[in-house]
């Protein structure tokens, strides 16, 4: 009975819309990057899927430590210390860090693997967990973060707990410690928040950063995304609106293409100093049509409107425009 | 009243079904059927589903009518037995499904077979699924090149 379906490949059959909602629900980047490589019409598919989760793999060589901070507590220390290394790898140009061979940061690998996917609308980023965390180790601690951004910060909640214990018995001994100090924070206990507090921002606004990059790299049109960690101790949100206002950039891009002489063989004209200016919002030039969609439509219908279409045709051909952009249109 | 009415689905190979109206109501194709033509003890056709594959389609239908009253666990367990079958049974479960038009069934078929994608080489992905390589030797290189991340 088995015998006569052996025969078959199992997805001859199947629509493009049944394995285009196989491969929506992969989300492992990695998978679905080895699943292109299975055949063409595989690969043809997948730059479709519009949810992916990206892992980044942890870096293989440690950066310098070059700063150093002290709180007081070589916890937090420790933990500051990770973090500074993790905004290393963010921060820093692509040869003074080695991720795997040829990719240099974290941003980097992102937007390259990104580049596989044209279609998504929910990203999710897990960074390697650094191993620094508050709470990742055997010493009962807790800090979790949560924090919402649109263009700028919106929210952001810190849960933190000098001693957290994952078990239903309550512990007497650090129950009765608590007590000592119910009423107020001794110094070095604020202290310890403080750093819990710039430690979390610090997280939160790199990943911010590192989404930006990633964003203007890749022109993808989100709609949902969450970086956090391996070990899960912070996490960044956004959501559709809060893409939207980050996207909101009065910023204009212009475009000017400049031949000097150009023969239009077809139409049998010649120009001058021929130029072509596009000049799009930079916001607009995310989700509207490509530039070359927008060219060949551009003067249709008017008189000698193929020698136009020619002429943009040919310029566009001939050279690379000149980009500017303008700010506070 | 409705509930308790009986329909006769008659698969490819010829065999009869006799199952509850509200058991294949869950079914979309067969509820636009119903309501088009609204036939009273007339035999509803699915040729595009063989005997065996329609038994196990039906299963799934009279599980997810039934119990209503089971907990979430136990569904997402029963679900989890359900699709733990063979690649080709998955193949027939998932074309029945798109066929018959069952979403919960599609989306938990296409769980399965992503699943089975997950962690995988190219090859195995190739030999589990039966699927040819048209790529060239070329081509595979050239694919390595750009994305050896993903082979790490």
């Amino acid at each position: 009975m088995k015998l006569d379906h052996n025969e078959d490949d199992h997805f001859d059959g199947l629509s493009d819309e049944l394995l285009s909602l196989i491969f929506s629900k992969v989300l492992d980047a990695k998978s679905l990057c080895r699943c292109s490589a299975v055949s063409k019409r595989f690969a043809s598919l997948i730059p479709l899927v519009d949810a992916v989760l990206l892992t980044v793999p942890p870096p293989k060589s440690k950066p310098n430590r070059g700063l150093f901070l002290n709180f007081g507590n070589s916890l937090v220390t420790n933990f500051i210390d990770k973090l500074l290394q993790f905004l290393h790898q963010i921060v820093l140009p692509q040869s003074s860090v080695s991720f795997h061979s040829n990719e240099g940061s974290i941003h980097q690998f992102s937007s390259q693997v990104l580049k596989n996917f044209s279609h998504i609308t929910s990203l999710h980023i897990q960074f390697p967990s650094h191993g620094g965390e508050l709470g990742a180790n055997g010493t009962g601690s807790l800090l979790k973060w949560e924090a919402e951004f649109g263009r700028e910060l919106e929210s952001c909640v810190v849960l933190g707990a000098t001693y957290f214990q994952r078990s239903n018995k309550i512990s007497r001994i650090p129950k009765r410690q608590d007590r000592v100090h119910e009423s107020s924070l001794a110094t070095d206990e604020l202290k310890l928040r403080v750093a819990w507090m710039i430690s979390c921002l610090f997280a939160a606004s790199a990943r911010h950063c590192l989404l930006k990059q990633i964003i203007a790299d890749n022109p993808l049109m989100l709609r949902s995304l969450v970086i956090e960690d391996g070990s899960k101790q912070g996490r960044l949100r956004m959501g559709e609106d809060q893409f939207k206002e980050l996207r909101k950039s009065p910023a204009i891009c212009i475009k000017l293409w400049y031949v000097p002489l150009l023969e239009l063989p077809a139409s049998g004209c010649v120009m001058k100093g021929a130029t072509l200016i596009v000049i799009r919002p930079l916001n607009q030039m995310m989700k509207m049509k490509s530039d070359g969609d927008l060219l060949v439509g551009a003067f249709d219908g008017e008189e000698e409107a193929e020698a136009f279409c020619e002429a943009v045709k040919e310029i566009v051909k001939e050279k690379k425009p000149y980009l500017m952009e303008m700010n506070s249109f | 009243m409705a509930f308790t009415k009986k329909v006769t689905l008659k698969s490819s190979d010829g065999e009869l079904f006799i199952i509850d109206r509200a058991v294949a109501l869950q079914s979309r194709t067969i509820q636009y059927v119903l309501e088009d033509t609204n036939p009273v003890d007339a035999i509803i056709p699915v040729p595009a589903v063989d005997a065996r594959t329609l038994s196990k389609v039906l299963e799934y239908c009279k599980k997810h009518l039934i119990d209503l009253n089971t907990d979430f666990e136990d569904y997402s367990k029963w679900d989890k037995d359900f699709v733990d079958a063979e690649v080709w049974m998955l193949y027939d479960l998932i074309m029945a499904a798109d066929y018959l038009h069952i979403p919960p069934l599609i989306d938990l078929i296409c769980d399965k077979i992503a699943s089975m994608f997950k962690g995988q080489t190219p090859d195995k992905i190739r030999e589990i699924f039966n699927i040819d390589n048209d790529f060239s030797k070329e081509e595979e290189e050239d694919f390595k090149k750009k994305s050896g991340w993903a082979f790490k």
